[in-house]
């Protein structure tokens, strides 16, 4: 499987720098991990370059063997996506319905978005105990991403959802393994 | 060099993603083009997931997966088959900037606005008769078989037709689904007829089905419908239009004698119609290129020093499945490799070549991530492969492989201990991850996919891994 993680570049440090990290720790696993930067191609690369290099995508190849990280801060990213399998990392969301509102407002998305983002459509991962919370509120919880978790438990979390993307992809195509 | 004009060359890539088996319905307008552009002189070739330097790429399926870096690194011009704009396939944002970034050839004039500034000169391809697919003895049409045939995926619309067809009488055989290439054409050629319905109510005359179809030798019918200014060139007349809403007259007709009359005729014109001019313009695309885009060896160093977070990915490739993004290693020169090796495991540095860089010499350290894919415990060859893959890696580095069920794991883990004692104290290879292969939970006793990563040994730890072992390494060879 691909994978590509949609990078806030600079508009976010801390966000750039998780993002990043878990692009080397799915690297350290043998995938084929990227970073994307979220917006127009190219125009935020420069700006997160405190993060840790990590191969760079200028855009996502979307397709059915590819796996679509994005902090929920970038869940608009998610309807660029086509055919690929979306997962959504919910970081500190203690207050992501009013965020979404926000979102919504500002960027003129539609009153659908809220249950889009909670439909199957998405692997939700959380990242703290309030993403925990929320999703598990809203039935929509696959697993944990945490964001303070050492290398290890990160590895096999990392793996456990790229893991099952791929399962999932496999079942779905027409001869399996 | 003798001066002779290089001659014009192409390959013409079809994008698959693993387990994808529909990409194949994409074969009909690959070979298509291939058999056009052999005949004006293009040597052609049609390949999976790889694209070659050197040569124009003409990408079909790129909708499936693409990555936007390969067009700076290679000549490729994209070829849409997708049906763009409302009521059109749902086709992703990165897919239409593809389109507008890049060289395109397209079936439909009506794409042009989607294709950005350069769409007015998109040329339009136009899929005529092939003659490739012609047989020499083809079952007269009034002894096949199958009445009606029917191959494609079933919608609800497409259901809803068949179903008036069926209830006017028409005996169908729906074929079974993801079947392409040689039983397709045989099914195809074993009919009285093919029928041909839109899986969009919006869609376009599906001309590539047409194309294969008048080609096996077989006639098609197909549901009149509005063509709103549709050209359907020379469709119109070699194709049996009935009306979907009422079919019962063109069931009557499908029985008579007359229908297999007009079918041949109409047989006949098609398989004297010439082909469209576009291929001439796409075989003037097809000459060479000259040198190669100026992209980096892949190899560690070089690469680092064009983009400081890129890794160079290695794999065994397994003959048949290259891996587009990685350096496909193999002896086997039919698989064409990146790096044509004398050897599966060679000792490094080594010597390999390349078709795009000629001949390469890989030093230790040149790989960030190297999939040997699956091993066999039992082979002799196992621990130079794992040697090879320690040279070849960078310290932290890691590398993949698949291990069999039913062998424990500690037989790699004697293999691994003995390689660090004869080859290489300085680093270990450890186990990082090992799981379930992916996909294979259902299968019993199903292989793994373990994760190792270059680690550098201290000095205590060597004099410890030395007092353990049965022999005290090479310290005492």
């Amino acid at each position: 499987m691909r994978f590509y993680a949609v990078c806030p570049a600079g508009a976010d440090h801390a966000g750039a720098l998780q993002v990043h990290r878990v692009v080397r720790l799915a690297n350290e696993l043998a995938y084929e991990a990227s970073v994307v930067h979220a917006g127009a191609p190219g125009r935020q690369a420069e700006r997160c370059t405190a993060a840790a290099p990590c191969p760079v995508a200028p855009g996502i190849a979307d397709g059915a063997d590819c796996v679509v990280l994005l902090r929920n801060e970038d869940v608009l990213s998610a309807f660029d996506v086509a055919l690929a399998r979306v997962v959504v990392w919910w970081v500190e969301v203690p207050r992501f319905l009013q965020d979404l509102r926000a979102l919504q407002q500002r960027t003129g998305a539609g009153a659908e978005l809220d249950a889009e983002v909670h439909s199957r459509r998405f692997v939700h991962l959380a990242g703290d105990d309030a993403s925990r919370r929320h999703l598990a509120g809203r039935g929509c919880l696959s697993g944990d991403l945490l964001v303070a978790a050492e290398d290890d438990t990160a590895h096999r979390q990392v793996f456990e959802v790229l893991a099952a993307c791929e399962g999932e992809h496999l079942r779905a195509s027409e001869w399996g393994r | 060099m003798d001066g002779a004009p290089a001659a014009a060359r192409a390959t013409i890539s079809l994008v698959q993603p693993r387990g994808y088996v529909h990409t194949l319905a994409l074969l009909d307008p690959a070979l298509h083009l291939q058999h056009e552009l052999r005949r004006r002189g293009v040597a052609t070739r049609v390949v999976k997931n790889r694209l070659t330097a050197g040569e124009v790429n003409f990408v079909l399926g790129a909708h499936l997966g693409f990555d936007p870096r390969w067009c700076e690194e290679f000549d490729v011009v994209l070829v849409n088959l997708e049906q763009l704009g409302e009521g059109g396939a749902p086709v992703s944002p990165h897919y239409l900037r593809l389109l507008r970034e890049n060289r395109v050839v397209d079936y439909d004039p009506a794409h042009r606005e989607h294709l950005g500034p350069r769409g007015a000169d998109v040329p339009l391809l136009r899929f005529g008769y092939a003659p490739h697919l012609a047989t020499a003895d083809p079952v007269p049409l009034d002894r096949r078989p199958l009445d009606l045939l029917f191959f494609g995926s079933v919608g609800e619309r497409r259901t809803a037709v068949l179903e008036r067809l069926r209830q006017a009488g028409a005996r169908i055989t729906v074929a079974p689904p993801a079947v392409y290439g040689t039983d397709r054409d045989e099914l195809v050629r074993s009919a009285r007829a093919v029928v041909n319905v839109s899986f969009y109510p919006t869609a376009r005359f599906e001309q590539v089905r047409a194309s294969v179809v008048l080609s096996c030798g077989t006639p098609l019918a197909s549901e009149r419908r509005d063509l709103r200014g549709e050209d359907v060139g020379p469709y119109a007349d070699v194709v049996h239009w009935f009306d979907p809403q009422a079919p019962e007259e063109f069931v009557r007709y499908l029985r008579s004698a007359a229908f297999v009359a007009d079918s041949r005729r109409m047989l006949a014109r098609f398989a004297a119609t010439p082909p469209s001019p576009v291929f001439d313009v796409l075989a003037g695309w097809c000459a060479p290129t000259g040198a190669p885009a100026e992209e980096p060896v892949p190899l560690r160093t070089a690469v680092r020093r064009h983009d400081a977070g890129a890794l160079v990915r290695v794999c065994r490739q397994r003959r048949g499945a290259y891996r587009p993004g990685w350096v496909n290693v193999s002896p086997d020169p039919a698989a064409h490799p990146d790096w044509l090796v004398a050897d599966v495991a060679p000792a490094l540095p080594q010597v390999v070549d390349t078709a795009r860089w000629g001949r390469c010499t890989v030093e230790p350290g040149s790989a960030d991530i190297v999939s040997l894919g699956a091993v066999d415990p039992g082979s002799p060859s196992l621990p130079r492969l794992l040697g090879w893959a320690v040279d070849l890696l960078v310290e932290g580095g890691v590398v993949e492989l698949t291990w069999p069920d039913a062998v424990p794991v500690e037989v790699l883990d004697r293999h691994l201990r003995d390689l660090w004692l004869r080859e290489d104290s300085r680093h270990l290879l450890n186990l990082v991850h090992g799981a379930v292969l992916p996909g294979a939970e259902q299968d019993g006793a199903p292989p793994a996919r373990l994760v190792l990563r270059k680690e550098a040994s201290s000095p205590a730890h060597r004099s410890l891994g030395t007092a353990a072992g049965e022999t005290f390494g090479s310290y005492a060879r």
